[in-house]
């Protein structure tokens, strides 16, 4: 189970959207159509970069992106027959979504779009300034209190991820809640399960970030994990 | 006429049959995998009780022969996908469910169950034999060798008689339904034991409360419709077949490994004395039989 439970689920607590990680997933629609040049960054440093078609003859609505994949080496990426490894050609529709999430790591990638006719009227596109239309989607797995802010209109709202209970079934996050965020974050509290999505819809130019202020450690004296009055019982006649 | 004849009672013949059938050990290991899952066992066994019959019909019938598991151990293996953080909707499509999705995040991996059942004791219900002499030659004896040279070194021709089974039938294993606790808990323990030491408390919680009721999440993996002991009685019955695999080394340790009476030939009449060879007699034309009251060994000489 090691090689599959990744730390950073567990150790990253909160979201940015100017750092995309595994919790968290910046959606955006293009609009226009043309050929599109994207660049992975983490931090100043130039990760990876990927070439996107947007085509109005296509039918792809959703564009997964993995900028893991992307920035990690060409010996661990699928396409291993690509003519520039890490240099990548997508495909989507102008009315499709571009998907940009990490799927293993550490991540704190922020994404850079610009058309490669480089018209001058047509602005780049960064997830560190998210736009009208845009969807930054994520998880909030620590129990606690989170402020939401938009760090380009000081905005702000609060969520409250409850502490998850063991159960008769498997516990499975509600569906998702949603927040608008512009100039103000509407609704200005949210109540959350834990692991349960949170799509925040951008109303007006924002960078969301959403930092722990407040963590809920649970019930001092945890119950058992195991199922109520559960006990050892040993084979008849045979000691334990 | 037959010239020799040697007979023993119902009594010496059970206990002649005791000495066989303690003598009976078997041991063996497998293993395979099974879609899902993947499984292995390690058995020993040995035989004890019983009771014996000698029919008139000349057939041999024992019944109630306990085996006594003294291994039985089988370990399941399983990928566990239940550590699901789970995909969600980001933008609905009103006519196909959703456009786009959160993706999810899936967090297992491969853990093994240690079942020890050793201790278990299931039955030969029924044995049905008849007597079958055989001749045997010594591997170990030279071709240049007298008989006198074979028995000199020890390695003289025998005529052995086996118990020749014509029907075994072993009871599958009843595996007790508290199997089922002592698997939960093995899995939980394995569970609990692949967490990493950063795992912080918040997040084994969640991870536990996504997996839900452990022997739900094992009947799901598995694929186990009924309860978990008959999958278990299933899996080794059949699956793994040791029950044919016990009557098979039953059948084939009484007819061929170990005799329930043998003698040399030729057969010594007088030890060696005074200079003298010792004196022995060719046996020829063996057969075995038995009756409700004793089991017959008739023979020529010559």
């Amino acid at each position: 189970m090691n090689n599959l439970l990744d730390r950073n689920l567990f150790t990253q607590i909160g979201l940015d959207s100017g750092a995309v990680t595994m919790l968290g997933s910046v959606v955006h629609r293009f609009g226009e159509p043309g050929e599109y040049r994207g660049t992975v960054r983490s931090g100043d440093r130039l990760q990876a970069t990927f070439y996107i078609s947007v085509d109005p003859t296509c039918a792809v609505a959703e564009l997964l992106i993995d900028l893991a994949k992307l920035t990690a080496p060409p010996s661990a990426q699928d396409d291993c027959c690509s003519e520039e490894p890490g240099k990548q050609r997508l495909i989507v529709h102008p009315r499709g979504y571009a998907v940009f999430h990490v799927s293993s790591g550490a991540g704190g990638y922020h994404v850079n779009i610009r058309r490669a006719d480089e018209k001058r009227e047509v602005r780049a596109y960064d997830t560190r300034t998210l736009q009208p239309e845009d969807i930054f989607a994520g998880v909030l797995l620590r129990p606690g209190t989170y402020t939401i802010r938009n760090l380009l209109s000081h905005a702000a709202a609060e969520a409250i991820v409850s502490y998850p209970v063991s159960g008769e079934t498997a516990y499975r996050p509600p569906a998702p809640m949603s927040v608008e965020v512009g100039d103000t974050i509407e609704p200005r509290r949210v109540e959350l399960r834990p692991a349960q999505g949170l799509n925040m819809h951008v109303k007006a130019p924002a960078r969301i970030k959403i930092e722990l202020t407040k963590p809920d450690d649970g019930p001092t004296k945890r119950p058992a994990a195991g199922r109520p009055g559960l006990q050892r019982h040993g084979l008849p006649g045979k000691k334990e | 006429m037959s010239h020799v004849t040697i007979a023993a009672s119902s009594n010496a013949f059970v206990q002649l049959f005791n000495a066989v059938r303690s003598h009976f050990h078997f041991s063996k290991s497998d293993s395979g995998t099974f879609g899902p899952f993947s499984a292995s066992y390690a058995i020993a066994v040995h035989l004890e009780n019983g009771s014996l019959a000698l029919n008139d019909d000349n057939t041999i019938e024992v019944k109630h022969v306990k085996i006594v598991w003294d291994t039985l151990k089988v370990e399941v293996c399983f990928n566990l996908p239940g550590f699901s953080i789970p995909s969600f909707c980001i933008v609905p499509d009103p006519w196909n469910g959703c456009l786009v999705g959160f993706p999810g995040i899936t967090i297992g991996g491969p853990i093994c169950a240690p079942l020890d059942l050793s201790g278990l004791v299931s039955e030969v219900s029924d044995l049905k034999a008849r007597l079958v002499p055989t001749y045997y030659v010594d591997p170990a004896r030279q071709p240049s060798w007298s008989d006198l040279d074979a028995e000199f070194n020890g390695h003289p021709n025998k005529w052995r008689i086996f118990i020749d089974p014509v029907l075994v039938h072993v009871d599958p294993i009843d595996v007790p339904a508290t199997v089922a606790n002592i698997l939960e808990n093995l899995v939980r323990d394995a569970i609990n034991n692949m967490f990493p030491s950063w795992v912080p408390g918040w997040a084994k919680d969640l991870i536990w409360a996504l997996i839900g009721p452990i022997l739900d999440l094992v009947k799901s993996i598995l694929g186990i419709v009924g309860s978990i002991e008959d999958w278990l009685s299933d899996l080794l019955n059949s699956v793994f077949d040791l029950l044919g695999i016990i009557e098979t080394a039953i059948a084939d340790y009484f007819a061929a490994q170990y005799p329930i009476y043998e003698f040399e030939d030729p057969y010594p009449v007088l030890e060696a004395s005074g200079g003298l060879i010792p004196v022995k007699i060719p046996i020829r034309n063996l057969t075995a039989t038995v009756n409700s009251k004793e089991m017959v060994v008739l023979a020529d000489v010559g």
